[in-house]
């Protein structure tokens, strides 16, 4: 079946099965920044923002998304800048192997949108969704403070 | 490099996804054929069941995205909550937070990851049968009632009732959840839901939700509890809830019902805990619910 997704704020025509997640989509026509991690919603790798929110695009319909706002990791920088809270990271060394990277940005970006001076209990709550296992959260959470007092 | 998918014993693979336009489509599309279509709210809970090989016999998915069921109505005699609406509705409606007998409704709608509440809808965590889900648990206990459409008609269904066996509930091959009907609540009354869980994308090893009304002399006139993750399906536990009643909720009276509830309940030993571990949880959640339920009736 052919859906129209919106990603990054452009239109695409997609040809798609009934059955695909919104996560084998993305990553089939390109946005490969969607990661597949556990495929079941438990680690947060996939992390999209739809319509600004953070979901898990693994364990949604493809279909069920058409006419809805996803924005992915690609989205996120224009021009080869990078955004805020993408330089927070990088400066912070807030990933290691880099694999939930991408994710937790997303998490992280949503919850930037929604309010500044963000509270360490705020931000564990955000992106308590997105498992890493290499750096422990620690640089994570201080990217995203850094960045929410900006 | 194209991705290697490992697929489950038992493929899922329905051969259309259909967007109903009205709830006659719906009806129509399940009257023909039946237990081979599924409605989706976000698809959460059938993306899970179908990893499990557990939908090979799917054919037809209907998305009821545009019938017009994300609302949350609210008058004086009843709360209609449509069976669309996502969970964070729940959780952020000033109705929940404000009317202290169904604050548990928020509670267990302000879960993390907020990936989850942000696409799970009611019906989709009603209809999916799985004990440890955890808004069922506390709309048992505001006597939330569900309405099942189908093309002999609708019929409203205790939530209380709805729950069979471990993934199986009343709901008929033809119909489908269209709306949550809440009635209004008793006066002097505070509801309140806990759960306990490993980690944050882990479901709730245990969860408890009690609703507590008080008489003029300030005793427990009548309660709820309800269980969650902590027998085959959620569940009110009535003998708690009658050791409950016409006591003045002292420290006694709760360790009482607390001791009731460890028997009434038949938790599984799993990979996260033991049935044993789990029946000493309930116990502290249903503490915890119940001092929780107490300092909301002083509000």
């Amino acid at each position: 079946m052919q859906i129209d997704l919106r990603i990054n704020g452009s239109d695409q025509s997609v040809m798609i099965k009934p059955h695909e997640s919104l996560r084998e989509v993305l990553r089939r026509i390109g946005f490969t920044g969607v990661k597949k991690g556990c495929d079941v919603g438990g680690c947060g790798a996939c992390t999209v923002l739809l319509n600004g929110d953070p979901i898990y695009s693994c364990c949604v319909f493809a279909a069920w998304a058409q006419g809805k706002d996803i924005t992915t990791i690609e989205g996120l920088a224009t021009g080869g800048e990078l955004q805020l809270i993408q330089q927070e990271f990088a400066t912070r060394n807030a990933a290691q192997c880099g694999f939930c990277t991408p994710g937790l940005i997303m998490s992280a970006k949503a919850l930037l949108e929604k309010k500044q001076n963000l509270t360490e209990e705020e931000i564990r709550r955000g992106i308590a969704g997105n498992l890493c296992r290499c750096t422990g959260y620690v640089k994570v959470v201080d990217a995203i403070a850094s960045a929410s007092k900006k | 490099m194209s991705e290697v998918y490992r697929f489950p014993a038992v493929a899922f693979r329905p051969d259309e996804y259909v967007r109903a336009k009205t709830v006659e489509d719906v009806v129509s599309i399940l009257k023909e054929h039946g237990d081979t279509a599924r409605v989706v709210g976000a698809g959460i809970t059938l993306h899970e069941l179908s990893v499990m090989g557990m939908l090979s016999g799917v054919k037809k998915l209907v998305d009821i995205q545009q019938l017009g069921l994300d609302y949350i109505e609210v008058s004086a005699e009843l709360t209609k909550l449509g069976a669309s609406t996502p969970m964070f509705k729940l959780r952020d409606h000033e109705v929940f937070k404000r009317e202290q007998a169904m604050r548990a409704i928020s509670d267990a709608a302000d879960f993390v990851p907020l990936q989850v509440v942000n696409a799970a809808t009611i019906a989709g965590e009603i209809c999916a049968g799985l004990p440890i889900l955890s808004l069922p648990t506390a709309l048992m206990v505001v006597d939330a009632k569900i309405k099942c459409l189908s093309w002999e008609g609708d019929r409203e269904v205790p939530l209380e009732n709805f729950y069979v066996d471990y993934f199986l509930t009343d709901l008929r091959p033809e119909e489908f959840v269209t709306e949550v009907r809440i009635p209004k609540q008793p006066a002097k009354s505070a509801s309140a839901f806990k759960y306990e869980k490993m980690s944050a994308a882990d479901y709730p090893l245990g969860s408890i939700a009690i609703r507590i009304t008080l008489n003029e002399r300030g005793e427990c006139q009548d309660s709820r509890v309800a269980t969650g993750s902590l027998g085959r399906i959620p569940m009110r536990v009535k003998k708690v809830e009658e050791s409950l009643n016409k006591t003045n909720l002292d420290s006694q009276s709760l360790a009482r019902a607390a001791s009731l509830l460890s028997k009434e309940i038949d938790p599984i030993t799993d990979l996260r805990a033991t049935g044993d571990y789990r029946r000493k949880l309930a116990r502290s959640l249903f503490m915890d619910a119940c001092e929780m339920a107490i300092n909301r009736l002083k509000r």
